[in-house]
């Protein structure tokens, strides 16, 4: 099994005890209406928190903008933890689907830089205002809810996954050497893409998001071109 | 609070960064604040947090950029193979990583993340080969 980053044992002076085997959310067996009305409510909070922040939404902001009743909305969530739970793994779900077909298909750096170039346009749509979905949710609960922070540790660390899969394609391809350590270049890649997120949220402008990744990038077509 | 903190931190930077002239000092000015980052208490800490004024951030972060980017056109006057680089993209190259490696950094509660992503953006500066404590040819290790 290849090892992800977000897999990784994490340094003892930071370890929680606590497992990914712990249900992030308190999904039940549900109607096809009472499935709607769940994920009419996680679609809606998701929403409301990527624009507001997880901090700043309220559950009766939820109730009111997704038109459910207070005793709806916690027939499926018992608190708003469980809500947000929810949202990362809705909103998981949704990045990973996009990222895993993008990446996919990538096996050159030029589809690598076409790559950047669809998250930067993404993000030039809202001018940077909101940043990453995931990176949001992390800067808002990675301190307070140990069980939604193992979530998207794994989240990022499939992301990372997804990353290193086309740097890996690139050495047996040639076009990267064998001695660079692909999982370290994704993480950095990451770290390059996440922190562009939020210098464009930062400026309102997505400007420092293209300079950041396209550096990160620069790099490493600059390693295929080494002897 | 976050002004404060700002500010603290870009005096503390100015002052770094002002005693960096070649790539050795890029890697004390590296490993200073990395261990600064990553102590919870310290003032960069938390200026790595999306909070606080946006304006305010704004202008930390430009500042922050160009002080990096000064320090970084002066190890790059003094290098060679250089003429290449673009010193104030590659500060805010520097800063992204800091900002993206951080968060990163407290979602796994552990600090290579943030490590390796300050490692790739210093990396044409500072090649693994430069750099004794990192092995790996991307100038990408944890060290």
């Amino acid at each position: 099994m290849k090892i992800r980053p977000g897999h990784r044992e994490p340094d003892s002076r930071y370890s929680s005890g606590v497992t990914t085997s712990v249900p992030v959310s308190d999904a039940k067996r549900l109607t096809a209406r009472g499935a709607k009305t769940r994920a009419k409510i996680i679609a809606v909070a998701a929403d409301l928190m990527y624009v507001k922040g997880v901090g700043m939404t309220t559950l009766d902001e939820v109730v009111a903008a997704s038109g459910v009743s207070k005793s709806q909305l916690y027939h499926h969530f018992s608190g708003k933890s469980m809500l947000v739970r929810a949202v990362i793994e809705a909103t998981g779900e949704r990045i990973m689907r996009r990222e895993r077909e993008a990446l996919s298909r990538v096996t050159t750096l030029a589809d690598l830089k076409r790559w950047r170039d669809v998250l930067v346009q993404n993000n030039a749509l809202r001018h940077g205002a909101y940043g990453c979905a995931l990176g949001s949710l992390a800067a808002d609960v990675a301190d307070h809810d140990d069980i939604a922070r193992l979530a998207l540790a794994d989240l990022f660390g499939e992301w990372q996954g997804l990353l290193a899969e086309v740097l890996q394609r690139f050495q047996h391809n040639g076009i990267l050497p064998d001695d660079v350590s692909t999982e370290q270049l994704a993480t950095g890649l990451m770290g390059a893409v996440q922190g562009g997120y939020l210098l464009a949220q930062t400026a309102h402008d997505v400007a420092p998001m293209a300079t950041s990744i396209t550096m990160a990038l620069d790099y490493i077509e600059g390693l295929s071109k080494q002897p | 609070m976050m002004k404060a903190s700002f500010e603290e931190v870009l005096a503390r930077e100015a002052a770094a960064l002002a005693g960096v002239s070649d790539a050795e000092g890029l890697n004390r000015w590296r490993i200073g604040v990395l261990r600064m980052v990553t102590d919870a208490d310290s003032p960069y800490a938390r200026v790595l947090q999306p909070m606080g004024d946006l304006q305010d951030r704004a202008r930390f972060v430009e500042s922050w950029s160009d002080l990096i980017a000064a320090a970084l056109a002066r190890v790059a006057g003094g290098a060679s193979n250089s003429k290449s680089i673009n010193v104030s993209q590659m500060g805010v190259s520097v800063v992204a990583a800091l900002y993206g490696g951080a968060v990163l950094s407290r979602v796994a509660r552990e600090p290579s993340p943030l490590r390796i992503s300050v490692g790739l953006a210093l990396a044409p500066l500072l090649p693994a080969d430069e750099d004794p404590s990192r092995s790996s040819r991307a100038g990408l290790s944890v060290q």
